[in-house]
């Protein structure tokens, strides 16, 4: 007698928009090791900023919901939600590890706060609080949807996918709230396409004071990325994707946009610094949409990268502002397209699977995705089949 | 039956939702499923659901009939179950099928389709109850209060220690570890670890019985007690301070959240719950659910629960089954609800030899009776397979040859032609599919599934692994808990090569006087694994770029590269470093698992651990940071604090045999199982009494009768020994109604004709000292 076939759990497979599609588009492997594996970053630096920012931003909307304190807001104010948040992420075990960037000692009354991360996150309260927190309908809004799985994958576990995101902010506008001097609103209506969503949705809902549209706002803990950065493509898709499964859900308003805030750019790092010099003078320059002119530009080519003792050229707070936005447009078309981008990425993720579970190596069956940047502070980086640093590391 | 205000509206009938089921989703139920999938959301249902009798389609159909016949809306529904994975299996149900039935709603009813096109079955809630209690009070958190943060067991572990035991030094207290002792029954082994996880069961149980610890305390039978509960408090105060929760206060949290009215918004948008795995709640739970379902009772909803008292197995983690045998009258008593119950008694799972002899096996012992849900109907096998194999046995007189044995019959079922069986004149074939067939289809149950005893003596798991790995086509097992973490030969390797480098010559170690003696033992082990490996210089090993050479420079702390050595180094950084020298932790899934629960535990310690898992170049912080990193990272690691979570482990491989706990096979099924009904004893010692034949309670039998008179719960009806009896009844149930389509008992001894008969619950004794199955005459001896 054939004994039966033991069945496989039919289990429809998860994947975060953020936490597995961009990082698998990042890189592969490296992907396989920290997310769907659990190997935590040595350097969590990015990571915990990350949070960091994201955490202060929601905090200091709530602070304000409840208090409507005016702006600006000073150290006394901040710096407590900024040590709430560090001891949330301390709680989940994530530290910053770099004095640079958060200098707990400081901060626990060794010295005046200066670092990277309080400035930062000053900065990001005292220029889009005012302007974006009026605004916001929900915050951390939680979306979830199912798709087909993409006929392509050979032996999947399951038909669907479900894909999953957390929106930061949605804002509902309203044209009344429209005022002149709304930064995000003047240049939302500043894009084109957007405007042009605006005016149609307006036209078809006969109404310009109920909430008639959605607009979807993503913090990054990261510098406005090169534009021929292929990060540049995943976060518009990213966007674009949210505005699909937000326009899911019942009650939802058409999502005429989405807005990037990248809030490095406030106060950008020497990295970040010695990018931007880079994508405005290096080879096949420009590579950033938002190039500095006049005075910045004469500041950044006064600068030289190499000289590390060298201060960092001070650039414009209108530049600064400008480099932190980034309005997507979304239409239909746009978010078929993304839609369509990631099921590509499904379909390599499950066929990864599908050849771990033969028992391949995984160093075989994960695409690894050498990028200079991303593979010199890789924590695979010398047994990585694709590395340039493969081989034997140096101690320490 | 109370219904409730609403109005019912319906999308479609429940007659068109059959037939659907039936044509679109190929799905037959049987009378009982149907009815407790068509009851009306109002009814509250008592679902008692025998193994292989369907509940995940019962329970799945209920979710999607509440949305497409009764219009509720997928965001009103919370369901939970016990495991992530069968959380993950139910959602992928719900999801999966209420799509296949939207679309074909969508092309046949013109009339639904601006609804159902809006329809979001994405919002339906499920997950095991505290994957729900994080998300709901993150996701309705109030303003200036703190999200809910759990903390890994181990992390938990360690501020148990410190702050519990370390910082008050209490861990030195004659009373408090005479109490143990006595809690536990036995003086064997009390170290720190011994401690530290009774102070956090009695922690667990503490609010998981909801007892009132300060009549316990005031009421002390022990001078122990009171340390036992002041160490309990700093550890409570310690979790509170670093604003995070361990699994039994987020549990609390939520309960106390929704009894103050701070999560009306998420209660308000309720309609129905539905749990499953009911058989292993604590009364806490018990208390959420009951909370959950006085409010879904004002929007005309209900609760479903679903269980079966005879697979409850997790007493030692708090469940009380009674709570579900006496779920009618509690709801009756707290909800004035009076649910319906329907036994779902038809058994799809297993063929009706192995289905007699569970079931059989489950009324033998009178005894037991009172213990289970009254009125319960016998199991009804409703599977017809071609062959209806009997029961088989494999007993041998020692360990050696039972392994060797049945090495053989795994081989010859996986790899040969098979095996052929006679009994009472017919002849029965067992081999594996021949088109897809692999040893995936096959697994051994045993009460344990390590390799060793805690006594080192070797196991039937080792034994046949060696054997299985001797065959001319080797068959690999898979057993990640086989191995203690710290036996493991990668983690070896690793915990080695790292000590070597930050403590060479063990320097700081040996410095250290008071570290646990086993944890010095297994790290001088590690350091001699990583020596004998770097002496087999693996690659890559250019000129000057070897391991050896990135070891002696860590030793001697000379850089290999430019630049001085750095201020502080970290550790999670030199694992990866090293790793670059063990293929194993960079290729194998297995590997990977190691590697994740090492950096992990490195991670965490961050948050404890005075250099934060550094190494610091400047005395005298240098030897204090390789000190502390003794502490709070190897030493868990050596010492056993660190267990394989079971998520690591993502799924059985298919070309491997599985070895696992009847614990951990809980949910699952095989074609063939083999369970281990008695490989650790041949004589009636005492020692192995209580996986056998107990003379009395274990220590959660103990801390039931110590902590449950100061509990709603009230003391326990039945007497230790008879738990003791009722717990092994069920775990062998559980193990036997895995199989699907052969089960073969395994065990030392003849257990037909030998002169004094192992006392053994698994072969059929019964506590009275009676053996119905004498012999085991219904199973065929190989």
């Amino acid at each position: 007698m054939p004994l039966s076939v033991r069945p496989t759990p039919y289990i429809i497979p998860s994947y975060s928009l953020t936490g597995d599609l961009l990082a698998y588009l990042r890189c592969g492997l490296q992907y396989r090791y920290h997310h769907r594996g659990a190997l935590p970053p040595s350097k969590p630096v990015q990571r915990w900023f990350g949070e960091f920012i994201h955490g202060v931003m929601e905090e200091a909307y709530r602070q304000w919901e409840t208090s409507s304190s005016p702006f600006p807001w000073d150290d006394g104010v901040v710096l407590p939600i900024e040590d709430l948040i560090i001891r949330r992420l301390g709680a989940q075990g994530i530290w910053p590890r770099n004095p640079a960037i958060c200098d707990l000692r400081a901060r626990r009354g060794d010295g005046p706060v200066n670092d990277l991360a309080h400035r930062r996150a000053l900065a990001a309260i005292n220029v889009w609080g005012p302007h974006l927190f009026p605004l916001i309908a929900q915050a951390e809004v939680r979306l979830k949807g199912i798709r087909e799985m993409p006929s392509t994958v050979s032996g999947t576990r399951a038909d669907y996918y479900e894909v999953q995101g957390v929106v930061d902010v949605l804002t509902s506008v309203e044209l009344s709230a429209a005022g002149a001097d709304n930064r995000l609103l003047t240049m939302l209506q500043a894009d084109s396409v957007v405007a042009r969503r605006l005016g149609h949705v307006i036209a078809q809902s006969g109404s310009i004071t109920a909430p008639i549209c959605e607009v979807i706002v993503d913090y990054k803990g990261m510098r406005r990325p090169s534009t021929g950065d292929p990060v540049w493509q995943h976060l518009s898709w990213q966007i674009l994707t949210y505005a699909w499964l937000r326009e899911q859900q019942p009650g939802s308003a058409p999502v005429i946009g989405g807005v990037l805030l990248f809030l490095n750019e406030l106060e950008p790092g020497r990295d970040d610094m010695e990018q931007l010099w880079s994508e405005v003078f290096g080879p096949n320059a420009p590579q950033t949409d938002v190039v500095p002119l006049g005075a910045d530009l004469a500041a950044l080519r006064a600068w030289n990268p190499r000289q590390r003792r060298i201060p960092l050229p001070k650039l414009s707070l209108d530049y600064r502002i400008r480099r932190s936005i980034r309005v997507i447009p979304v239409t239909d078309m746009d978010k078929q397209r993304s839609l369509a981008e990631f099921d590509r990425t499904v379909s390599e993720i499950e066929e990864s699977v599908v050849q771990e579970r033969s028992g391949q190596p995984l160093t075989a069956c994960w695409k690894a995705n050498p990028v200079d940047q991303t593979c010199a502070v890789c924590d695979f980086r010398t047994y990585c089949p694709a590395s340039p640093r493969k081989g034997a590391p140096l101690a320490p | 039956m109370i219904l409730g205000p609403e109005a019912i509206v319906t999308m479609i009938s429940l007659k068109t939702f059959h037939d659907l089921v039936q044509t679109l989703l190929s799905k037959e139920l049987d009378q009982a499923q149907k009815e407790a999938v068509s009851a009306p959301v109002g009814e509250p249902l008592f679902l008692v659901a025998g193994p292989g009798s369907g509940k995940t389609t019962v329970l799945a159909l209920r979710v999607l009939k509440f949305i497409f016949v009764d219009d509720v809306d997928p965001a009103a529904i919370l369901a939970t179950t016990f495991t992530r994975k069968a959380a993950a299996e139910l959602r992928s149900r719900i999801l999966g099928w209420g799509d296949k039935l939207r679309r074909e709603l969508i092309r046949t009813q013109s009339a639904l389709k601006p609804q159902l096109e809006r329809l979001d079955l994405n919002r339906t809630v499920t997950g095991t109850l505290d994957s729900i209690a994080e998300e709901v009070l993150r996701d309705y958190r109030a303003s200036g209060t703190q999200p809910a943060i759990v903390i890994d067991e181990f992390v938990a572990d360690a501020l148990m220690i410190q702050r519990g035991f370390l910082d008050a030094v209490r861990h030195r207290d004659t009373d408090l570890r005479d109490y143990i002792m006595q809690l536990n029954g036995t003086a064997w082994n009390m170290h720190i670890g011994t401690l530290r996880e009774v102070a956090r069961e009695v922690r667990d149980r503490f609010l998981h019985d909801q007892v009132d610890i300060s009549a316990f305390e005031a009421n002390a039978s022990h001078p122990g007690i009171p340390v036992l509960c002041a160490a309990i408090r700093d550890y409570a105060d310690a979790l509170e301070d670093d604003l995070v929760l361990d699994f039994a206060a987020l549990e609390a949290r939520f309960l106390e959240r929704l009894q103050d009215g701070t999560l009306s918004d998420f209660l308000n948008n309720l309609r129905v719950v539905l749990v499953d795995e009911y058989q292993d709640t604590n009364l806490l739970q018990g208390q959420i659910y009951f909370t959950l379902t006085q409010n879904v009772l004002q929007r005309g909803g209900a609760i479903t629960v679903v269980g079966d008292d005879d697979q409850s197995l997790y007493r030692f983690r708090g469940a009380t089954v009674e709570l579900f045998q006496g779920l009618p009258i509690r709801l009756r008593k707290q909800c004035r609800l009076m649910p319906r119950t329907i036994y779902l008694n038809r058994n799809y799972r297993s063929t009706p030899t192995i289905v007699r002899f569970y079931s059989d096996f489950v009324d033998l012992d009178p005894a037991y009776a009172p213990a289970r849900v009254a009125g319960k109907p016998p199991l009804v096998a409703a599977r017809t397979p071609p062959v209806d194999c009997p029961i088989l046995g494999l007993f041998r007189p020692d360990l050696a040859t039972l392994a060797r044995d049945l090495a053989r019959f795994i081989h010859e079922v996986f790899q040969e032609a098979g095996v052929t069986v006679q009994h009472k004149g017919r002849t029965f074939h067992i081999a594996a599919d021949p088109h897809k067939g692999a040893l995936g289809d096959c697994a051994l149950l045993c009460s344990s599934p390590r390799e060793y005893s805690s006594g080192g003596k070797e196991r039937l798991p080792l034994l046949l692994r060696q054997e299985l790995e001797q065959l001319d086509l080797p068959i690999r097992v898979f057993n990640p808990r086989g191995e203690e973490f710290s036996q493991i030969r990668e983690v070896g390797i690793l915990c080695g090569l790292m000590l070597e480098c930050i403590d060479p010559d063990a320097r700081t170690q040996e410095s250290i006087h008071n570290l646990p003696a086993d944890a010095r033992g297994v790290m001088n082990d590690w350091r001699r694994v990583a020596q004998n490996y770097i002496a087999t210089n693996p690659q890559p090993n250019t000129r000057r770029r070897s391991l050896r050479d990135f070891v002696h420079a860590w030793q001697t702390r000379r850089p290999q590269g430019i630049g001085p050595w750095p201020h502080e180094v970290d550790l999670v950084g030199l694992a990866y470093n090293l790793v670059t020298w063990i293929p194993e932790m960079q290729t194998d899934p297995e590997g990977l698992v190691y590697l994740e629960a090492i950096s992990r535990t490195i991670n965490q310690s961050v948050r404890f651990s005075a250099y934060g898992a550094t190494i610091r170049s400047d005395p005298p912080h240098d030897e204090r940071s390789v000190g502390a990193a003794l502490w709070d990272i190897f030493v868990p690691l050596a010492t056993g604090a660190i267990d394989l979570a079971e998520e690591l482990i993502e799924e059985f491989p298919r070309d491997r045999l599985n070895i696992l706990s009847i614990h951990q096979a809980k949910g699952l099924e095989f074609p063939l199982t083999i369970v281990d009904i008695g490989s650790d004893f041949k004589t009636n010692h005492y020692a192995h009494a209580f996986k056998r034949f107990p003379r009395g309670g274990s220590r959660s039998h103990r801390l039931e009768d110590e902590l449950r008179p100061y509990s709603p719960l009230g003391a326990p009806a039945r007497l230790q020994r008879d738990r003791a009896f009722d717990d092994l009844i069920r775990q062998y149930f559980v193990a036997f109604s895995r199989a699907q389509d052969v089960l073969l008992l395994v065990g030392l001894g003849d257990p037909r004709n030998g002169p004094k008969p192992v006392k053994n619950v698994a072969t059929g004794w019964t506590r009275d000292g009676s053996w119905p199955w004498r012999g085991l005459p219904d199973v065929v001896k190989l």
